[in-house]
């Protein structure tokens, strides 16, 4: 099933664009199945369901590998195809093989059938290796416990008994295959929530294990800014690439630390929520899995680095869902500053992780790219120094028009007219932009659908105006509805996660998400013009129902409708299809699950406060109830702003 | 004076009364309460309206005139008790400042002020028993309320003197109290003016109708419809896009004597909400706000270049014909979008004025491309003597010719811009000053001032710039009708 999805996914994410090209090699993941290249081989699509699927044999799994020659991937995918094998077949050669004990441990953490006995023998002997190659101040440590090394290797790394070992393989591998898994298949959180009752936090070493976590706490977060993410990014050496690995490898998890820590700091009983519960545990794993991996000193290593943390950014597409309803059954415990508070704080540290993640692997990815010198074009990593408000602007206007046209069933969407310095030119992270515009510009759709008062003579709703402002250090982006604003109880809790529990229900129908627009906007399979794809559909909904009209009064005004401006989805041509892969590589993992456009999940707006303050600018709403609301979106325009981190 | 003014600050020293006062409780009003007073007239008036028949109408005549009496006794009453109170805080107030203020000039004549208004109404005998005891009390009130006229333009001048002796903390809390105790003291004293006089025109009215009822009936419904709607100085329909009108088209005129040009205003949204408000309140806060956007959309046209083109011909051709009245009124919806974006024939694009009423609030929007604030400035503009005007020499500078500053900014274009007109200059400032609500222009009083008058009845104001376009401001008021709690 997933593979019947693949030329749609693709199509759609040739529309969206996104961080730079990649190669293929970066998205032959085994971590997701719909987001595999359609131009690679039938047998390379097939090897992730393998792996993941558990169902493989070692004959078959060498077979994937033969087959797949000399890609560059086949180093990565040998790592995991061997790893896999030597576990399932008993034999403890790995470490000899010279392969890192993280790469090792975390693949006998995927397998399905371990060895407990052996398992447990790599790991405490991985243990103690990797133990010493840590950050120096994990060194002292390891020499006043070094009396009793079993105590430590069973506290440090939880994986190791049985009990655990099953269940961490279930999460992990049901995150690599959410399609083939059952768990996902349902869709239901209950499943998920089910686990962590067995989960091993409740052991008494639990509590002894924050031994670890302190001197993490202690440690201050290293903010950068945009503009150094951008000049490191540039001109790509083998041991610039290995600084990053290592920044990403150290920063990672402080930064998880920091999270744990507010966690621990919850009353006790919304700790035990399960759906809380559930997170808290992903970011311990999490938090283990890289604190141990030593530093990185190969490009080897690297892309094992960059498998590993892709794996763990899948795993954590449930967060936000996952949060969000443990916060909304916890309403009653905690006063709602705190959750407001809480979360916000969850929502922005998470933006910084899955930031400094997908950037390194991105920049690795490009880097392995066969022709990475030609992929530039501007985008370094995720970041795109070209943006401008009028081509985000359009894309993000036609993605809403779109999905409001289907969530109310195939009626027209008002016009939306941009005016301002359009042409301004700014370098930001483009999913960031898109999301928030998105999320405005879809919701002033849905008021002005809901409540505009149409045009008597035209039968026109009453457009949305976009005016985009260009200051001395920002860029505004003011996007101004008639769509009988907001009543000022809603408006009241416009940005509070805590006061109106129910609006999280939705969550409850989806399990993960990424906060991008890309999940977002998946393939419309209800409506009738599914099967066309997407420029097409949009070209023809134009002709049939949508009365243009005419352009504005010659040109005075630099205003005009996106549509008119066919959409010049070739912008990036050469890279756009690739790069479009690279950047969902965590995303849009099952995009069936945002098929329902009109679920409101109730968290836009505040997740896109939180991405617009993230570089140093902000999103304020002001209503006018009665007439209509006014968004003003604004980014720092140089990048120069470190980022809004709250350690 | 001199020996005048010593004795009375030897007397005030002396003076425990003062301190009396000023330690009673503030007795709040609401102002349904003060509508309330108000309230029963506004029935006897609709039933003497609904009334045709002559012998009806003076019975009830008659009848509301002794209403309208009672009610003005009460207010007239809850007056003398409550404004000595008031007063005397103020003056605590005033005592408790840093010698070295008290000392100052200006803000010694606004002590004085105060203490002789708290002496003038301490002195009054306490009951208020009749139609001639009112008289008497409004005409003091009347007296209070004029001399007290200037004290704005004297705070302000006063503390741009003591700048430096108090910090700036300390004198915006400092006035703002007293300018919000200004607005309920003016309120109360205004109301029982107000009352007095609406019910003296009643009477004549009445009597109007009795002589020559036939020919002047519809005129004298009229009036008494007008009367039923302004309570005191409340107005209960108030419609604000005909303030807007009226405020629009006189900031205009000022900005035509100052620039010689001005940017059209254009008013939409519900044109035709009505609400109940203090209309003297909003004409100052609307004043204020127009004010602001005019100057910054006629200096950000001289400074970006912004000139009339080929489209804007076609319209002043229009305006040839006569087409163009000085605001163009604009039904929600009912012309394009881009008219309202369109430059005049100055090149200057219009104000944009949005009315919007919802069952609580009514939202004014003041949207202008005047280039917005620079970040700045904007922390500093809700600052009390923060302004771009005060030091002549120094006016052009090219960021303080560009800052919204607190009301006297159309000022500060005039002196940036042409040098040799220095004479006439100074000609219209002191025009445009008399015209502005005396002058307090330029004194960096307009833009908190006009918060403080915002939020008095619980409404809000937001200013939001886009730096290199404009500034959106939203006024929210609230509906006066639904809201249970406000006190003044």
């Amino acid at each position: 099933m997933a593979m019947n999805r693949l030329p749609q996914t693709t199509s759609r994410c040739q529309r969206l664009y996104s961080s730079a090209s990649s190669s293929c090699a970066f998205s032959l993941t085994t971590s997701c199945s719909s987001r595999t290249p359609a131009t690679t081989a039938a047998v390379a699509r097939r090897t992730p369901r393998l792996i993941s699927g558990s169902t493989m044999t070692t004959t078959g799994n060498k077979t994937a590998a033969s087959a797949l020659g000399q890609c560059r991937i086949v180093t990565r995918t040998k790592h995991y195809l061997s790893g896999t094998n030597t576990i399932s077949s008993s034999t403890a050669t790995t470490i000899t093989t010279g392969r890192k004990g993280y790469s090792s441990l975390a693949t006998a953490a995927h397998s399905h059938q371990p060895h407990p006995s052996i398992t447990n023998a790599n790991a405490a002997a991985n243990t103690s290796r990797t133990y010493q190659q840590e950050s120096p101040q994990l060194l002292h440590r390891t020499n006043q416990q070094s009396s009793q090394p079993i105590h430590i290797a069973s506290s440090t790394f939880p994986s190791m008994p049985n009990s655990n070992l099953n269940t961490t393989s279930t999460t992990t591998a049901s995150a690599y295959s959410p399609q083939s898994s059952p768990l996902f298949k349902m869709n239901n959180p209950a499943s998920i929530v089910k686990q962590p009752q067995a989960r091993r936090r409740y052991s008494p070493q639990h509590f002894y294990q924050n031994r670890i976590l302190d001197p993490y706490v202690h440690q201050a977060v290293s903010p950068i800014t945009l503009r150094q993410l951008v000049f490191f990014g540039r001109n790509m050496q083998e041991d610039k690439l290995l600084k990053s690995a290592n920044y990403v490898r150290t920063e990672l998890p402080i930064r998880l630390a920091h999270r744990i820590r507010d966690f621990q700091n919850l009353p006790f009983i919304v700790g035990t929520n399960p759906h809380i519960e559930l997170v808290y545990d992903l970011y311990w794993q999490a938090f283990e899995k890289i604190a141990k991996v030593p530093e990185i000193k190969t490009l080897e290593e690297n892309d094992a680095f960059c498998e590993m943390v892709k794996g763990l950014l899948n795993d954590h597409l449930v967060v936000i869902p996952q949060l969000a309803l443990g916060i909304m059954e916890c309403s009653k415990h905690i006063p709602a500053a705190q959750v407001d508070q809480f979360m916000s704080k969850m929502l922005r540290s998470r933006i910084s992780r899955r930031v400094l993640a997908e950037q390194h692997i991105t920049l690795t990815s490009n880097f392995n790219s066969p022709n990475h010198m030609m992929t530039d074009r501007g985008y370094i990593g995720i970041i795109y120094t070209h943006i401008k408000p009028r081509d985000i602007v359009e894309r993000t206007a036609l993605l809403a028009a779109d999905t409001c046209r289907q969530a109310s069933g195939g009626m027209t969407p008002p016009k939306v007219f941009l005016d301002g310095n359009i042409d301004a030119e700014f370098t930001y992270i483009p999913d960031h932009i898109e999301y928030i515009l998105y999320e405005l510009l879809k919701n002033s759709m849905r008021f002005v659908m809901q409540n505009g008062k149409r045009d008597p003579a035209t039968g026109e709703l009453p457009p949305i105006q976009v005016t985009v402002c260009e200051g001395t250090h920002e860029i505004v982006f003011r996007v101004s509805d008639k769509g009988g604003g907001i009543h000022p109880e809603m408006e009241s809790q416009l940005w509070s996660y805590a006061q109106s529990p129910a609006r999280f229900a939705n969550f409850e129908k989806i399990s993960k998400m990424a906060a991008t627009v890309q999940e977002q906007v998946a393939q419309p399979s209800s409506s009738p013009s599914t099967s066309t794809p997407f420029q097409e559909t949009d070209g023809q909904g134009q002709d049939e129902n949508i009365v243009l009209p005419p352009p504005p009064a010659a040109n005075k005004n630099p205003t005009y409708h996106p549509s008119e401006a066919a959409m010049p989805l070739d912008r990036h041509a050469p890279s756009r299809n690739q790069s479009a892969q690279t950047s969902s590589f965590s995303t849009a993992t099952s995009p069936q699950q945002y098929k329902n456009q009109s679920l409101h999940l109730g968290i836009g707006l505040p997740m896109s406060r939180v991405y617009a303050e993230y570089w140093g600018g902000d999103l304020k709403v002001f209503t006018m109830h009665g007439y209509g609301t006014d968004a003003y979106a604004k980014f720092c325009k140089f990048g120069n702003i470190y980022e809004n981190f709250d350690s | 004076m001199s020996t005048q003014q010593e004795l009375d600050n030897i007397v005030s020293f002396y003076d425990d009364q003062v301190t009396l006062y000023a330690d009673q409780e503030i007795q709040t009003v609401t102002l349904k309460a003060l509508l309330g007073f108000g309230r029963t007239k506004k029935a006897g008036a609709e039933a003497s309206v609904a009334t045709p028949t002559v012998t009806a109408a003076t019975v009830d005549g008659d009848d509301h005139h002794h209403q309208d009496l009672e009610v003005n006794l009460q207010m007239a009453r809850y007056a003398r008790k409550e404004l000595p109170v008031r007063l005397a805080r103020r003056v605590k107030s005033i005592q408790n400042l840093p010698f070295i203020i008290g000392t100052n000039p200006y803000i010694k004549r606004v002590y004085r002020l105060y203490y002789d208004s708290f002496q003038a109404l301490t002195a009054f005998q306490e009951d208020i028993r009749d139609k001639e005891d009112l008289d008497r009390f409004a005409e003091v009130l009347r007296g209070l309320v004029e001399s007290h006229a200037d004290v704005i333009p004297m705070l302000s001048q006063g503390f741009l003197e003591c700048k430096k002796y108090m910090n700036t903390a300390d004198i915006q809390t400092f006035l703002d109290e007293m300018i919000r105790s200004r607005i309920g003291i003016r309120l109360i004293a205004e109301q029982v003016i107000a009352l007095r006089a609406q019910r003296t025109d009643l009477l004549k009215d009445n009597d109007d109708e009795d002589s020559v009822q036939d020919n002047n009936s519809t005129i004298t419904t009229d009036q008494s419809n007008v009367n039923s709607q302004v309570i005191g100085v409340v107005h209960t329909q108030l419609r604000p896009a005909e303030l807007v009108k009226d405020c629009a088209s006189f900031v205009q005129e000022l900005c035509n004597v100052n620039y010689g040009s001005s940017p059209d205003v254009v008013i939409n949204g519900q044109t035709d909400a009505t609400f109940t408000y203090v209309p003297v309140h909003l004409e100052y806060i609307l004043c204020e706000l127009l004010k602001n956007s005019l100057r910054a959309t006629v200096e950000h046209s001289v400074k970006t270049g912004r000139k009339m083109d080929q489209l804007v011909m076609q319209r002043s051709d229009r305006f040839l014909k006569g087409n163009r009245g000085p605001v163009v009124m604009k039904e929600d919806g009912s012309e394009e979008m881009d008219i309202t974006k369109r430059p005049n024939e100055f090149g200057h694009p219009p104000v944009e004025v949005t009315i919007a009423q919802s069952e609580h609030e009514i939202t004014i929007r003041i949207r202008d491309q005047g280039g917005g604030v620079s970040k700045e400035d904007l922390e500093h503009i809700f600052d009390y003597s923060f302004t771009t005007v005060k030091d002549e020499d120094e006016s052009s500078s090219p960021s303080s010719s560009a800052a919204a500053d607190g009301g006297g900014g159309l000022l500060d274009g005039g002196s940036s811009g042409n040098e040799s007109e220095s004479i006439f200059k100074g000609v219209s400032r002191l025009a445009m000053q008399a015209g502005l609500g005396g002058p307090i222009a330029g004194l960096g009083f307009g833009l908190p001032l006009t918060r403080i008058y915002a939020q008095y009845f619980g409404g809000r104001m937001h200013l939001v710039s886009l730096q290199g376009r404009g500034v959106d401001v939203y006024l929210k008021l609230k509906q006066l009708e639904h809201v249970e709690d406000l006190q003044i």
